[in-house]
């Protein structure tokens, strides 16, 4: 009896060292398996994803947000070159199907014997211009703002006074399409507030761009615009009360 | 194997796994959870670094390898300024393995870096040398430059070590426990079994023959209880074996008293019949020898009818039935010899009903009353009555003789007893009267009781219940 | 020559004892009670007492205390047959222990054998012209010693205590060559006349015709 006691005791006293050594084994065990391997990324919260990131209207207004610096204005030393920009792009809006014959030909007619005193901003991969009629008094619809990506040269986003003949949720699929940003899959319809952009109004949004694409067509003006935007940024604007 | 240890054992066992198992678990969890943070952050400064370079490399129209380290270079220096403490840590590579600007530890070599690019853009790549631990990102950026990729390196030592700490301290935090429970175990399964082994050693004694041992009762548990059905059933133990020691005395105190009884006749017998049968005694001799042979023979004949009549009656062969207590009292009367010295007052409600052999208590009725007149009573009377009592009759004989002596009472109806013996043997009497009147109460469910006086007199008492009609 | 002591409550017995010691001549007193017992040891003195343990009113044990100071032998009689009896009786001082119920001869053996060994009396019987000394069995005749066989010894010893008594044959016989022996005349008939013939008793060992013999004495 006695020995089997022993035996018992001896047994025990060994099976509580195992388990004493047992945390670190299993700890060294899982730090092999660990080492020299890869685990996936966590994904982020507002991060575009990498196909996004090769998409260059994407890519070039991200780089943009993320600079730190403001933009200084300057006035354009060659507004009628500057001007030639966005004259030779409403083409490609028209093969695109954003504007149809008619809207390129006012907007054609409207760039080409206005006068504007134009402003520009160069963020990173995008230029910016702001102008404005010379006409005396001035006339606030006549005012113009674009952004234009510099790689692609696209109209990445625009404020136009142009009566669009199509409605804004038609001008939008265009637009996305001719921006290349339709590649993205996960596009969801965004329902603007009471009385923001008027009853002509779309809005789309993006979490794999983190984008936001806008279009809205009020009796005096066209607005189209593809903004870096994160799902909070845009409630806040929402708060705000402001596109 | 003793409970004590049996309990230590168990408890032990249970907790060493328990504590292994939680505690190693838990640690793992921790560094789990610390690496998934870090790999958060190391994922968001990756992506920042990234569009920083990549900006740096459009600003400064890098075209080749050399263009790209001068922006590495720029932007390490860069960061150093901005973070002072931490030393920046990347470096730029083209995917077949040339090095544009290492800016790392030297614990990470370029296998590593080689194996994090490969690792691919959506993963972090774990490595380990020279003792540190950091987590690879690779990227690559979106420049002039084809096939450039940026790897940053999150050193991650801290979380391994601070593993380590953990276990080597959890071990022997968990060393402690065990010794500590150990301890606490046994010294609580010692005093838990500390009743188990009082009831042990009791029940030892009264095993020896100490039966009059108990087991002192403390508490209200299990324990307890068992303590307590132990001493009850060591009372019952007790309570048997002084019965039964007690029916051993008696049954001893019988056989002897018995076969005095039968010697003591047979020896006349045998001596006066050995000189008969020898020769031609005189005539004065042979009438004397005949004379003792026949009494002696008559006493036995006494003796053995007395005999089998207390052994019948104790095997039960009893005829129960509603009896009249008034024709009881004629049956004994009637049978009273005829000389009976003394007068016989009877006093009986004649609708007393009883349930009872009547043979037999007639009998009984009987032997009380020559036992009376025998007792002498000065006013010559014994007094039979049969008054109700309670749920029942009580039949009492009673008389104004000798009595009996208070140390003799308790004696009386046991076998063979004779309170004056030369007195009872000249009656030819044996010392089984009265035992079989005891029996016969018995046997109706009843006792007698004595009540007696020397010098003044005696009473006997017997209580039958009634009979129901 | 002191009487014997007998104290015995049941009268029977204590008759039958006198009359057994009768028969080697010793004289008897009996008492029925420890009482009875204890007067006469005052009064006299006894050569041997026969006691009773279960007497009526005194433990028969208890009675030792009494007769030792007297230095009287004492047998024990008794119906108890444990060994825890018998024992306690020796050690409390008696000589023997005789169990009811007992033979006749039993009887005469023992007291005869105490009274031998406490040198109390002579037990030497005394028979007409003969001598007869049971402790040596010897008989002698006007001081010759006389040599008999046992057997011829034996049917002496029985015809000298039942003197004056006609004994039967088949007990006589009996009682001399034990009861599983084959009674056959010739032998009794032998023996007799060889004593008769030894002792010259042919008058004095007279035959009683289809009955027995007696050993006749004259008394005076």
């Amino acid at each position: 009896m006695n020995k089997r006691v022993f035996l018992l005791w001896l047994a025990v006293g060994l099976l509580c060292l195992g388990l004493l050594f047992t945390p670190s084994g299993w700890a060294a065990i899982q730090r092999m398996q660990l080492i020299r391997t890869s685990t996936p990324r966590p994904a982020g919260e507002g991060l575009l994803t990498e196909q996004a990131r090769s998409i260059p209207a994407l890519y070039a207004l991200h780089a943009a947000s993320s600079l730190e610096q403001t933009l200084t204005w300057e006035e354009s030393q060659d507004a009628r070159a500057d001007l030639q920009r966005l004259l030779d792009e409403i083409p490609a809006l028209e093969a695109a199907g954003v504007f149809t014959a008619k809207d390129r030909a006012v907007l054609e007619q409207y760039l080409l014997q206005e006068e504007f005193s134009l402003q520009t901003a160069k963020a990173d991969l995008l230029l910016c211009f702001s102008g404005s009629s010379v006409q005396e008094p001035p006339v606030p619809s006549r005012y113009i703002e674009w952004q234009m990506d510099t790689q692609e040269g696209l109209l990445v986003s625009a404020s136009l006074p142009l009566v669009a003949e199509q409605t804004a949720p038609q001008m939008l699929a265009a637009y996305r399409a001719y921006l290349g940003v339709d590649a993205l899959s996960d596009w969801q319809t965004v329902n603007l507030p009471e009385g923001l952009g008027g009853e002509n109004a779309a809005a789309l949004w993006s979490a794999q761009g983190q984008a936001y694409l806008y279009c809205a067509c009020d009796g005096w003006r066209t607005f189209l615009g593809l903004y870096a935007m994160s799902r909070e940024e845009l409630e806040a604007l929402f708060d705000a009360g402001t596109l | 194997m003793k409970l004590t240890s049996k309990l230590a054992l168990g408890i032990l066992v249970l907790l060493c796994f328990t504590l292994s198992l939680g505690g190693g678990w838990t640690i793992q969890q921790n560094l789990h959870h610390a690496l998934r943070r870090a790999e958060s952050e190391s994922t968001a400064l990756h992506l920042q670094q990234r569009s920083a370079l990549e900006q740096a490399l459009r600003q400064n129209q890098a075209e080749d390898v050399l263009g790209a380290a001068a922006v590495g270079d720029a932007y390490s220096r860069q960061l150093q300024s901005a973070i002072a403490a931490q030393s920046p840590s990347f470096s730029l590579l083209t995917a077949d393995g040339t090095v544009v600007y290492p800016c790392m530890d030297n614990t990470i070599s370029l296998a590593d870096q080689l194996a994090a690019i490969q690792a691919g853009t959506d993963s972090i790549y774990h490595q380990s040398g020279g003792g540190e631990y950091h987590l690879l990102l690779a990227s690559p950026l979106q420049c002039q430059i084809q096939g450039l990729w940026v790897v940053t390196a999150w050193d991650v030592t801290a979380l391994y070590s601070e593993q380590n700490r953990q276990l080597v301290q959890y071990f022997w935090l968990e060393c402690l426990a065990l010794a500590l429970t150990g301890l606490a175990a046994a010294g609580f399964a010692r005093l838990v079994t500390r009743p188990l082994r009082e009831l042990e050693r009791t029940a030892g004694q009264i095993a020896a023959g100490a039966f009059h041992r108990r087991v002192q009762v403390r508490g209200q548990d299990e324990i307890a209880e068992l303590a307590g059905s132990f001493n009850a059933m060591a009372d019952a133990i007790q309570q048997q074996i002084t019965a039964l020691e007690q029916q051993a005395q008696r049954q001893n105190r019988f056989v002897a008293a018995f076969t005095h009884e039968l010697k003591t006749p047979m020896t006349s017998i045998l001596g006066y019949s050995d000189l008969l049968r020898l020769g031609e005694q005189s005539p004065l001799c042979r009438q004397q020898a005949a004379d003792f042979i026949y009494h002696e023979a008559r006493r036995l004949e006494l003796l053995s009818h007395r005999l089998l009549r207390l052994l019948q009656v104790q095997q039960g062969g009893l005829q129960l039935e509603a009896v009249p207590v008034a024709g009881i009292f004629r049956d004994a009367c009637r049978s009273l010899p005829a000389d009976f010295p003394v007068q016989v007052e009877t006093h009986c409600d004649p609708a007393a009903l009883i349930r009872a052999d009547r043979p037999l208590l007639a009998d009984l009725v009987r032997n009380l009353l020559l036992n009376a007149a025998a007792a002498g009573p000065r006013d010559g009377v014994v007094r039979l009555c049969c008054s109700r009592q309670h749920q029942g009759w009580c039949i009492s004989v009673s008389d104004k003789g000798r009595g009996i002596p208070a140390d003799a009472l308790d004696k009386i109806t046991e076998p063979f007893y004779m309170v004056d013996k030369s007195r009872s043997r000249q009656r030819g009497g044996s010392g089984l009267g009265l035992s079989l009147c005891d029996e016969i109460a018995r046997a109706h469910g009843s006792r007698l009781e004595f009540e007696s006086q020397v010098g003044i007199g005696t009473t006997v008492r017997l209580f039958v219940r009634e009979a129901k009609e | 020559m002191n009487p014997i002591l007998i104290v015995e409550d049941e009268p029977a017995i204590a008759n039958l004892i006198c009359l057994t010691l009768g028969q080697i001549d010793l004289v008897c007193l009996q008492a029925h009670s420890g009482r009875q017992a204890a007067d006469l040891l005052d009064s006299q003195s006894f050569d041997l007492v026969l006691l009773d343990v279960m007497l009526p009113d005194v433990d028969g044990f208890s009675l030792m205390d009494y007769i030792r100071p007297t230095g009287t032998p004492v047998i024990f009689l008794t119906a108890r047959t444990e060994v825890r009896d018998r024992v306690r009786g020796l050690q409390l001082g008696a000589y023997d222990y005789i169990v009811k119920p007992f033979a006749a001869e039993e009887l005469i053996a023992r007291v005869e054998g105490v009274l031998r060994h406490t040198g109390r009396r002579s037990t030497l019987l005394q028979v007409l012209d003969i001598e007869i000394d049971p402790g040596a069995r010897s008989v002698k005749q006007k001081g010759i010693p006389v040599e008999l066989t046992p057997h011829e010894y034996d049917l002496l010893l029985t015809l000298v205590h039942n003197r004056g008594v006609v004994l039967y044959r088949s007990v006589l016989f009996e009682r001399v060559w034990g009861a599983d022996a084959d009674p056959s005349n010739r032998t009794l008939d032998t023996h007799i006349s060889r004593l008769r013939r030894k002792l010259g008793w042919d008058k004095a060992i007279r035959t009683v015709p289809r009955i027995g013999y007696i050993l006749e004495v004259d008394k005076p």
